[in-house]
């Protein structure tokens, strides 16, 4: 092929999407920090950062414990999406330990799922726990199981198998919709203790009115690295900090200018500030 | 003091029995004739920003332009979802748009189907001259992502339509206007991928509880105007056909039970804390 | 071998997908052949997710230690997906409208009167019946419940406990009675108008919470896939700590 035309094809959307060249920016800043960070814990430089505690998380023992106490069933709900959703993903991350701390514990375990994919990887999951735990005998296949697709008809069985099992603890983890507050308020009047985390951000009003612990936006993101003991893993929320600290610089700063600019567009003359006045209005959408 | 001990018993099944009373109070009374003068005068007053910036932008494509609706709700959300669906179809059929009708979701199709049919009686349209009808669209994100790039392949059902004003159409970019109605993140799919990576407009409607997370993108651009839930509804009714009180349909005619429960709701949040504050005193007097 | 494989695969077609967002010019034909693969996937695996439902369920049905009421919600769930798959296959899912003239015969007079009616109904049990009758107002009823928790959760979580939540409470009550009318009619007596006020929290507080929310919660997706790609984050496919 020719070589000026492969250049032309990778150019093109360059200039038709402006944002494209951010994306790729960012994109690229976090995988190199990344990178760094996990080539200075393999190098032995960096042995413990600091993480602020997450209540939602350190309740999931507490919560598991009394559901033993009670001799009462976990609930486990990995949101209504399916397994392409980072969400969805995030609260499988989670289901090991939690799945884990039940099978230590030897309390009964539930988890209806409304997409077969999610089942699929659910059960494997479910099962690697039971069997890290060294309780595979209490494992049974019918654990996590399918109900449906549709929305509220999954919200519809999940409020009925509340209400029959009535479950001492209610995990709410994953990408929910309109069905959040049916789920938690059923969860709420059946006594249960109930951990949700989302990142939708409609569902967490809900999830912060009903549930007695929340995990909001991002925490459901840092959770696996929050609850686990790899360094590796931890690492991801420095990774995470520092991109936002990214980010929180480029709003500061591109908004004083624009603004500035706004009230005064000399200032669009003076070196170097032209340059981040440029780069700034043109992130903003017409 | 008695009353406040009154107050106190207000159990969960007292809320439900007494919001049940006033639901049924308002659709009995939603006929009333001085009702339905009062809520219109109120709502023509009233009339979101966010509504009236969709409704112009429609207004604003000149005839002959096609637009595609996505109509991503179930029977769950119609009450709602119904009202903007039809009032955009009316507005297209009004002002000679071409329309191409799907659903995202297996069980929007049939609604999205009769709808459009409906619609186009009134105003003298045919099928597959005026509108097509694309039914269900499998895939959600991957198929939108599927429009940007060719729009035919990601509709199976419109391929061979022999309309003549698909012949123009090749991807989503062809489209005047993308119009999602969505109970789901469907709306939130168009935005990222339609509008941010191909630069299509979207516009849409979603239900009420998922309004406020569709504001930052109406306030960046990527999201032209915006019907959100039975309020949104009621805008574009009195937008696109100013009716009379004896013509208004369920949109606005349902505000008064609206009214009735946000009321409701609001008294039942001053009654918890009249005695929450009640409590305080009582406790911090001893 | 069992988690290098699908970690593989995760890289590659997650490789695929990212490059073909910064190359769409190039890499166009790889990307369509993966999202085809994904949506055919995704099809099939609903039969997957049938037959568990289906092998569930009878077993509850048939263990002898199974509550009664959770027997009948088990036999209720198995009839109902027997019969909603057999009318489907039977009748298809597209409805099918009849329109047919209708001699009425009015007897109530002298002379009979005789007039033609046009009537319009669908043939098609599977949407009328099922779609329309079962699923439609059984869907509708769920969603509605939503008014009955809203107004019982916002009972409870609405106190003026601290600065914050009176705050919220204030803030909660503006939006509440400014998206409807009878906000602004008891306004409307003091003269205030409150839909703007109620508009402003919406449209500059409540986005601007979003937006952190958003900011925030997009950095979480990136960095997650790319722990996905880069196979740190392993906990899905069953990592031991």
């Amino acid at each position: 092929m020719d070589l000026g035309y492969l250049w032309y094809k990778i150019y093109i959307p360059y200039v038709e999407n402006k944002l494209l060249g951010y994306s790729l920016f960012l994109l690229a800043f976090i995988s190199v920090v990344l990178n760094i960070y996990v080539a200075l814990v393999r190098s032995g430089k960096l042995t413990s950062i600091y993480i602020r505690k997450i209540p939602a998380l350190n309740s999931i023992e507490e919560a598991v414990g009394r559901c033993t106490e009670m001799g009462k069933p976990v609930l486990y709900i990995p949101g209504i999406q399916d397994i392409d959703n980072i969400q969805t993903l995030a609260s499988l991350s989670l289901l090991s330990y939690v799945s884990q701390r039940c099978a230590e514990y030897e309390t009964d375990f539930i988890m209806p799922v409304s997409r077969s994919v999610v089942m699929t990887v659910a059960q494997e999951i479910v099962k690697e726990s039971y069997l890290r735990a060294g309780r595979s005998d209490l494992y049974k296949s019918d654990m996590v199981f399918y109900l449906t697709d549709d929305q509220f008809g999954y919200a519809a069985g999940v409020d009925g198998i509340i209400s029959r099992e009535k479950p001492g603890a209610v995990f709410l983890i994953g990408a929910f919709y309109a069905e959040s507050l049916i789920l938690a308020e059923t969860g709420f009047s059946v006594g249960a203790i109930q951990i949700a985390g989302t990142a939708m951000i409609t569902q967490l009003p809900f999830f912060i009115a009903a549930c007695d612990y929340v995990l909001i936006g991002e925490e459901l993101f840092a959770a696996s690295a929050y609850l686990s003991r790899d360094m590796i893993d931890k690492i991801t929320l420095r990774t995470q900090d520092i991109s936002k600290a990214l980010v929180m610089i480029a709003i500061v700063i591109g908004s004083t200018i624009n603004s500035i600019y706004i009230l005064n567009p000399g200032i669009a003359k003076i070196p170097i500030i032209n340059i981040i006045h440029k780069i700034s209005s043109t992130m903003l959408l017409r | 003091m008695i009353i406040i001990q009154l107050l106190k018993r207000i159990t969960r099944r007292t809320i439900f029995l007494i919001v049940g009373i006033f639901i049924s109070l308002g659709i009995i009374f939603s006929d009333v004739e001085w009702v339905k003068r009062v809520n219109l005068e109120i709502l023509r007053r009233t009339i979101t920003p966010a509504s009236k910036q969709a409704y112009d932008f429609i207004e604003s494509l000149p005839a002959g332009t096609t637009v595609l609706v996505s109509a991503d709700y179930g029977p769950s959300t119609r009450v709602e979802a119904d009202p903007i669906l039809e009032n955009f179809l009316k507005q297209c059929f009004r002002k000679d748009i071409n329309v191409i009708a799907i659903s995202l979701w297996p069980d929007g199709a049939p609604i999205v189907a009769t709808k459009t049919r409906q619609i186009a009686k009134m105003y003298n349209k045919q099928e597959d001259v005026d509108f097509v009808i694309g039914g269900y669209v499998v895939g959600g994100g991957v198929a939108i992502e599927k429009m940007g790039v060719d729009l035919k392949s990601a509709i199976p059902l419109i391929a061979d339509n022999p309309a003549p004003f698909l012949k123009d159409i090749k991807t989503a970019n062809d489209l005047g206007l993308v119009f999602a109605i969505a109970a789901g993140d469907t709306l939130v799919f168009y935005i990222r991928i339609l509008k941010s990576r191909y630069g299509a407009n979207v516009s849409g409607g979603c239900t009420a509880v998922m309004a406020a997370e569709m504001y930052p993108y109406i306030l960046s651009g990527q999201l032209i105007g915006l019907f959100g839930g039975l309020k949104g509804a009621a805008d574009y009714e009195i937008l696109v056909s100013n009716p009379e009180p004896d013509q208004v349909s369920e949109a606005v005619k349902y505000m008064l039970t609206q009214s009735l429960i946000h009321s409701l709701i609001i008294i039942f949040i001053i009654i918890a804390n009249i005695v929450f504050l009640y409590d305080r005193m009582k406790i911090k007097s001893k | 071998m069992k988690r290098e494989i699908p970690l593989l695969i995760t890289a590659i077609t997650g490789l695929i997908i990212i490059i073909n967002y910064f190359l769409p010019e190039i890499t166009g034909g790889v990307t369509q052949v993966v999202r085809t693969w994904n949506i055919i996937i995704s099809s099939f695996a609903i039969i997957l997710g049938i037959l568990n439902l289906v092998i569930v369920s009878l077993r509850k049905t048939l263990e002898p230690i199974t509550h009664l009421d959770d027997r009948i919600a088990n036999i209720v769930l198995i009839l109902s997906l027997i019969a909603t798959i057999i009318v489907g296959m039977i009748y298809g899912v597209n409805s099918q409208t009849e329109t047919s003239l209708r001699f009425i015969t009015d007897n109530r007079y002298a002379l009979p009167i005789i007039s033609i009616e046009l009537s319009s109904f669908d043939n098609n049990p599977f949407t009328s019946v099922i779609f329309y009758s079962i699923y439609n107002p059984l869907s509708a009823a769920m969603f509605s419940l939503l008014a009955f928790f809203i107004a019982s959760a916002s009972y409870r979580a609405f106190r003026a406990r601290n600065l914050e939540a009176t705050l919220l409470l204030f803030a909660a009550s503006i939006v509440i009675l400014g998206r409807v009318p009878v906000g602004d009619l008891i306004f409307g007596l003091v003269g205030l108008k409150i839909s703007p006020i109620s508009e402003y929290i919406t449209a500059v507080i409540n986005a601007a919470g979003q937006r952190a929310i958003m900011i925030a919660v997009g950095i979480g997706t990136i960095i997650i896939s790319l722990k996905l790609l880069f196979g740190i984050e392993r906990s899905h496919l069953g990592k031991g700590e």
